[in-house]
């Protein structure tokens, strides 16, 4: 039985591809959100600025993985793998056996450590969970400080713009989305957002937040300026969710997060795991963990994940044009 | 509800009942038709929605937008002057009960 780690984009399109080629052994997908798998890109777009409640959408109708003979496990987490005996526990503390273990684990929010970063209406942006959380809050909030001028918070903020809020972009860097956008596509898109009533606050970082029964209302910037919040959306990256491959004996041979230029593999040291892909935008996670010697910043975006498990399939025992669909 | 209807190559027909305000590329991907993908979520961006109206529902449209003008332009099968839309941005119900469109050949 293969598994497969990780409900996203990469372990959903990796399950499409592997039945595409015609791989006919048993797949076990295991997610660790009770949702649905569904496409993260809407929620911080229409799914915000639609003040009726909105339905996310799926990665896949539901027929596909009847039709594709998937065994979906969602809402338990993988927390341990023992390569030796070819086993995955469970957080439900059921073990699973397989012959092929996939991690496509994606990535989590990058977390802010500010005092004050605990208090109520301060969300993260990532899970069908979060975006519920924080589509429910806009509802009745004011006045909003989005914490980071990337694509998720620029968007944000533009989506509760739209929705007639103030809102104010805390940005440490000179410029939006700089990491990756040139000087002039950021300049155009801060323009933009100004046009739109958007406050951007470039230079200034995020020092710490005010509360007021538990609740966030108000966030003090690094150049001491206070900022109404009632609402607070953190946008300040990912880092990839590498826990699993990180155990001893199991190393990346080219870390996906900066493998772009390197061999186009993606296996793992281990010869039991594929890790097709853990989008980020951050520096190495651990020196030699990955062989590229140069780490190259890879845009956590869609393409890649599905690219990457695309490519992953073929390195899969019995796939191939054996099973028409 | 209203009835959208997906014409594939060689015939066959997937038809649906979808809850007014739902966009033809979002009925597709939700009931799983094949042949449409909507890669970016429904932002105009991605054209991997692409259908083809038939002619008869082509005064029942909402007008193309500047954003999807310049997508339609991106399509993965040939442009057809007419009845080349986004699937995204064309929102079943408000006067648009009942739709036909063609799938392409290839979306991406
Ligand atoms: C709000 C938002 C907007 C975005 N907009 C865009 C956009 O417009 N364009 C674009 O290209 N990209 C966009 N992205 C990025 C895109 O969604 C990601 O690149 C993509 O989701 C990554 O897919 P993935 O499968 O690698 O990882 P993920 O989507 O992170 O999926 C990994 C899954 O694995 C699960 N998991 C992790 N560890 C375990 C474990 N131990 N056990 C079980 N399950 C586990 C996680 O719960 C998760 O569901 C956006 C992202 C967000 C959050
Ligand atoms: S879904 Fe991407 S353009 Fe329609």
């Amino acid at each position: 039985m293969d598994n497969i780690v990780g409900n996203g984009q990469a372990g959903i399109q990796l399950v499409d591809s592997l039945r595409t080629e015609g791989y006919t052994g048993r797949i076990t997908v295991i997610g660790e959100e009770a949702h649905f798998p569904y496409q993260r890109p809407p929620l911080s777009k229409d799914y915000m600025s639609d003040a009726k409640t909105p339905l996310p959408l799926p990665l896949r109708a539901e027929r596909f993985f009847a039709g594709n003979d998937v065994d979906s496990r969602l809402g338990v987490r993988v927390t341990a793998v023992d390569r030796a005996r070819r086993t995955a526990t469970l957080d439900d503390g059921s073990r699973l056996v397989y012959s092929k273990l996939v991690l496509a684990t994606g990535a989590a929010n990058r977390e802010l450590s500010v005092p004050g970063s605990g208090l109520a209406g301060i969300h993260g942006l990532r899970t069908l969970s979060d975006a519920e959380a924080v589509h429910a809050r806009l509802a009745v909030a004011r006045s909003v400080v989005v914490i980071g001028a990337g694509f998720i918070g620029l968007e944000f903020a533009a989506a509760a713009r739209q929705r007639g809020l103030d809102v104010t972009v805390l940005e440490f860097a000179d410029r939006p989305m700089g990491r990756a956008l040139s000087p002039a596509m950021s300049g155009y898109f801060a323009g933009a957002h100004e046009r739109m009533g958007v406050q951007l606050r470039f230079g200034e970082g995020i020092a710490s937040f005010e509360g007021r029964d538990g609740h966030v209302c108000s966030a003090v910037s690094t150049a001491g300026h206070s900022y109404p919040a009632d609402l607070v959306l953190v946008g300040i990256g990912v880092i990839p969710r590498t826990e699993r491959p990180r155990q001893p004996g199991c190393r990346w041979t080219t870390g996906s997060s900066w493998m772009a230029p390197c061999a186009p593999r993606t296996r793992t040291s281990s010869p039991l795991g594929t890790a097709p892909a853990t989008p980020a935008a951050m520096p190495p996670p651990a020196p030699g963990w990955s062989q590229c010697r140069t780490p190259r910043i890879r845009p956590a975006i869609w393409p890649g994940p599905s690219w990457e498990a695309a490519r992953a399939t073929p390195s899969c025992p019995g796939s191939g044009p054996s099973r028409a669909r | 509800m209203t009835k959208i209807s997906f014409h594939h190559a060689g015939g066959a027909v997937d038809v649906l009942d979808v809850d007014p305000g739902t966009s033809i590329m979002r009925a597709a991907v939700t009931n799983g038709v094949a042949g449409i993908v909507g890669e970016c979520g429904g932002q105009a961006m991605c054209a991997t929605c692409h259908v083809y109206v038939r002619p008869e529902y082509l005064a029942d449209l909402p007008a193309i937008s500047d954003d999807e003008e310049e997508m339609l332009d991106c399509t993965a099968d040939p442009r057809d002057a007419a009845r080349s839309r986004l699937g995204c941005q064309v929102i079943l119900g408000n006067g648009l009960e009942d739709l036909e469109v063609d799938v392409p050949g290839s979306q991406v």
